[in-house]
């Protein structure tokens, strides 16, 4: 008995030594800044360094985000997750079901919930089919910061309505009933989402995306994909009393937008996502195309924090890189790597304007992580130095590195994808597999676009307030309770 | 127990006095308790491939041991040449801190893989390193011992394969497996003198490259005659070539395990059928956690510390073989030995301030998880879990490929199974979930020539130093932070 008290003095010692020190290191985050990868598995990660940086290379969120953890990504019903309860397991600390956004495990997406057709316009997704009682909503931390009084704001490069910016901001039990998860950001208006308002100050304080079309009425010949209800939502958001948000449709007016704005809403596409970054620059390079007047995800996100930090309490800003996604469930593997690095850059850009006001980051966490893996995978045995998109080339010899049959292949291929060869492959050249349009070959064919997300870990990064509690091995429910933690709320 | 109960609590009080003296910045504890460090190293074990060992063993709400390393960083795996390492170069990396050519084991960068040749037994016997083609680079075990730790090197492959050799030996390929045994046998031709005295701990399989040839008898036997394990049974070794002749050694002496004649040990989930039907290779073999316990017991007597290199060695050649069951229930059986590992260090080191226990792996492979499955649960008699066929997460149907056919959930970049057509495929979760399926692939390989992956692998830690495992970084770091962990 002497001894263990003897010992348990002693522990209690040091746990007290420790236990003050990491509450020292803890101060709560005035600000946070989520960043989400849609798609951004490891071997995303890697091929995208070597893609842009070399293998002896690194990612600015690499070098910049020195604390990591790994996540787990399944959902409530699914072994692979779809974006919707991911993102929401993040915002909201509760893993739903897949298709649903930001609510209870017991909501269900499927069946007569799913969203339906206006018998009128015809136009997709219009009616909401969540039947009442079906589930209830989760508190999302952007609301919860929100009640705290800090800015908020949601930021991406996919429609504004899509499913990972929808769970920051929104609660439905189904993630393609877009029109209605657009009608939750409209203070005052039919379906708002009422947690959005803290006091008189009404709304998400920064909104960017694109697809107006789940913003404004539907017409037959100019807005075939518009609401079935009428409604144009931006008029709506402008009135006064209604928050007097800022609307902007191209970067030049977002850019414009002064640091007085209240409210701001920019949507950049009339339907919906925004361009992939390798067609926004060449179409910006070429002054022809969608991408001509849409921002840079870099360009969004510093306008964002620009906008936001004018709140004296702070803010939380959720940033998508939402197309890495999309051009995975494609296999063109070119547009993924270079949306990735886009994404890269908005999270560098997204520091040094943060580092102007907070140098070392003492009141900002900055987090950075994927929703899911996908099905692409990185063979071997190549050079150091091939490029990787390419034919792969022995590290022994620098010639083709061969299958079975004497046929080349590509470094990056997919577990599932549209590319799916029979028989004998047909041996590949570099200006094919290199080209942009190029789809990595797949194991197993499915419809052109429908590359399934993967069932692997993910890598979360994180910098600054609160960054080192960000460690081991965690489920992505447990992300929420450290940025809530972080921001002391 | 009493008994063992007091000495520990005495050992705690000592240690805990060690660190609020730290704490109060002043005085060296070095001294004060020695430093042990497990350096475990899943070959090949890759994200995805945890991700499905978990699933396997756990399902998806549970959590391996190595989920609950409460360190972890990201680690870069290429090699000097080549994008995609093999394991001589990466595990040299994390041993010497230096960044080698492809199949070069620990030594400098400039070194050019020169494979060994065929003797006239048909054995590649003969070294073809030049004098002069590169230099040794120092290791962790060799640091360690040179510190008057002790020493060991254990794993499930052959004791000479590349991770095992990393760690204690120096030549310009690892398939010179005959040389690289004998840099173990101290005064020895061949013998690596950083060793001095010898490493400590040896377990693993392949007993030919230690003993001289005999036709029929040892045709993959030593052209030169030498008989390695009555050289370093002279020397005072303990010589086991079973798990009995294992759990019966002395903890005061050296101890070398060579438990399979040829090859590399049985597979966890071949060894524990056979063990199970008292019948094959496997019946004498010892888990991997039983040689991890068994190597802490000896090499704790020395009582400066030690330094301890453990590999499940296996989970890459299923990989290899595109049989993702073994592949998992080998990642399982790595597991369970970090949990021994961790449980038995904690018996003298409860907080660990004295123990680093790293786990990583040196490369990764192509297993990929297809969606969208719906939860499967960990894999039973009655589950195929993870190793079946993809069902829908609303119905609870088999999801079909384009083509009309049910597909798996786990598949490879490349390996050597690869159906001209899915179409008309009429697989079952009991075909899929066989101990002996390959799974499907996009690029079609020789049988068991999957290739590594390029992605980066995971890292986790726990104990002394661990809360410096954090990041991104390229493995030649991990060394820097071990031996700064460890003080060597």
């Amino acid at each position: 008995m002497i001894k263990r008290t003897f010992l348990a003095t002693n522990l209690a010692v040091i746990f007290a030594v420790s236990f003050a020190s990491n509450v020292y290191a803890a101060a709560p985050a005035k600000n946070v800044i989520f960043f989400l990868g849609d798609g951004m598995g490891p071997t995303v990660v890697t091929a995208a360094r070597i893609y842009q940086y070399g293998e002896r290379g690194a990612l600015k969120f690499e070098q910049a985000l020195e604390r990591t953890a790994r996540i787990k990504t399944y959902s409530n019903d699914a072994q692979t997750t779809d974006s919707a309860p991911s993102m929401a397991s993040y915002m909201t600390g509760v893993k739903a079901n897949n298709e649903v956004i930001s609510m209870t495990a017991a909501t269900i997406a499927s069946g007569t919930n799913k969203p339906s057709a206006d018998p009128t316009t015809l136009v997709a997704n219009a009616v909401n089919n969540c039947a009442v009682g079906n589930g209830a909503a989760v508190p999302t931390i952007l609301e919860l910061a929100k009640a705290n009084g800090k800015a908020v704001g949601a930021v991406t490069t996919t429609e504004l309505t899509h499913a990972t910016p929808a769970a920051t901001y929104a609660h439905i039990c189904n993630r393609n009933a877009q029109f209605h998860i657009a009608a939750q950001l409209v203070p005052n208006g039919a379906g708002y989402n009422t947690a959005l308002t803290k006091a008189a100050d009404l709304g998400v304080d920064v909104l960017m995306g694109g697809g107006a079309n789940h913003f404004t009425p539907y017409n037959a010949t100019t807005n075939v994909k518009g609401r079935s209800d009428g409604r144009d939502l931006l008029v709506e958001m402008q009135t006064p009393a209604n928050g007097g948000y800022t609307v902007a449709r191209d970067r030049a007016t977002m850019l414009a937008a002064p640091l007085t704005t209240k409210k701001f809403i920019g949507l950049y596409s009339a339907t919906s996502h925004l361009e992939y970054e390798l067609d926004r620059v060449a179409q910006t390079a070429a002054g022809v195309g969608l991408g001509v007047t849409q921002p840079s995800l870099s360009e969004m996100t510093v306008k964002s924090i620009q906008l936001l930090s004018q709140n004296a309490n702070g803010y939380f800003l959720m940033v998508e890189g939402g197309r890495i996604d999309h051009a995975l469930h494609g296999t063109n593997a070119k547009r993924a790597l270079v949306d990735t690095i886009a994404f890269d850059d908005a999270i560098a850009a997204a520091i040094a304007e943060v580092k102007k006001t907070d140098p070392t980051l003492a009141n900002t966490l900055i987090v950075v992580t994927a929703d899911h893996d996908h099905t692409m995978t990185f063979n071997g045995y190549g050079k150091i130095g091939n490029p990787i998109l390419d034919i792969n080339r022995s590290y022994a010899t620098g010639a083709d590195s061969l299958d079975v049959n004497g046929v080349n292949y590509t470094t990056l291929v997919f577990g599932n994808g549209p590319n799916r060869v029979n028989g004998v492959r047909t041996p590949l050249v570099s200006a094919t597999v290199m080209a942009d349009n190029y789809m990595q070959e797949a194991g197993v064919r499915t419809a052109a676009g429908s590359e399934t997300h993967g069932g692997g870990d993910v890598m979360l990064f994180a910098t600054g307030a609160g960054a080192q509690n960000f460690k081991g091995t965690m489920d992505n429910t447990q992300v929420f309770t450290i940025l809530r933690n972080a921001f002391g709320i | 127990m009493k008994l063992n109960s007091t000495v520990i609590a005495r050992a705690i009080g000592v240690l805990a006095v060690g660190v609020i003296l730290s704490g109060c910045g002043g005085a060296n504890t070095t001294n004060i308790q020695k430093k042990n460090v497990i350096f475990f190293l899943g070959d090949g074990m890759g994200m995805t491939t945890l991700t499905a060992a978990r699933i396997y063993s756990v399902g998806e709400t549970g959590s391996l041991t190595i989920d609950t390393l409460p360190e972890s960083a990201f680690v870069k795996t290429h090699s000097n040449d080549a994008q995609v390492t093999d394991s001589a170069p990466s595990m040299a990396a994390y041993m010497t801190g230096v960044k080698a050519n492809n199949e070069v084991i620990s030594m400098t960068a400039n070194t050019v893989a020169t494979a060994p040749g065929v003797d006239a037994n048909g054995n590649l016997t003969i070294n073809k390193c030049l004098a002069g083609n590169g230099a040794s680079t120092t290791t962790l075990l060799e640091m360690a011992k040179a510190k008057g730790w002790a020493v060991g090197a254990i794993t499930t492959t052959e004791l000479t394969h590349a991770t095992p050799a990393a760690t204690y030996s120096h030549i310009c390929h690892r398939n010179a497996q005959y040389d690289i045994a004998a840099q173990l046998v101290p005064g020895g031709k061949g013998f690596n003198s950083a060793l001095l005295d010898g490493v400590d701990v040896l377990m693993g399989g392949g007993l030919n490259h230690f003993t001289p040839y005999v036709p029929v008898s040892n045709p993959a036997g030593r052209a030169d005659a030498r008989d390695l394990t009555s050289e370093l049974s002279s020397l005072g070794y303990t010589v086991a070539k079973t798990r009995a002749d294992m759990l019966a050694a002395p903890n005061d002496k050296k101890f070398i395990g060579l438990y399979s004649k040829k090859s590399h040990l049985e597979y966890d989930l071949d060894r524990i059928a056979q063990v199970a039907a008292g019948t094959g290779n496997g019946v004498t073999q010892p888990s991997l956690a039983e040689m991890t316990t068994k190597a802490m017991d000896i090499l704790s007597q020395n009582q400066n510390g030690y330094f301890l290199m453990v590999e499940g060695g296996r989970i890459d050649h299923a990989l290899h073989s595109t049989i993702a069951k073994k592949a998992l229930q080998d990642t399982v059986a790595f597991d369970n030995a970090i949990k021994a590992a961790i449980d038995k260090a904690r018996l003298n080191d409860p907080t660990l301030a004295n123990t680093l226990i790293v786990v990583t792996a040196d490369h990764d492979h192509t297993l990929v998880l297809n969606g969208y499955a719906q939860r499967t649960g960990k894999t039973t008699p009655t589950n195929p879990g993870v190793l079946g066929l993809v069902k829908n997460y609303v119905s609870g149907l088999l999801d079909l490929d384009a083509d009309g056919a049910p597909y798996a959930i786990v598949g490879f970049g490349n390996g050597e199974k690869r159906n001209a057509t899915r179409a008309g495929l009429a697989l079952t979760d009991a075909t899929v979930s066989a101990d002996l399926y390959h799974q499907e692939a996009v690029i079609q390989t020789a049988v068991g020539a999957e290739t590594h992956g390029g992605t980066d692998v995971f890292l986790g830690a726990i104990g002394m130093g661990s809360a410096n495992f954090f990041g991104s970084m390229d493995n030649t770091k991990v060394f820097q932070l071990v031996k700064t962990a460890a003080g060597l």
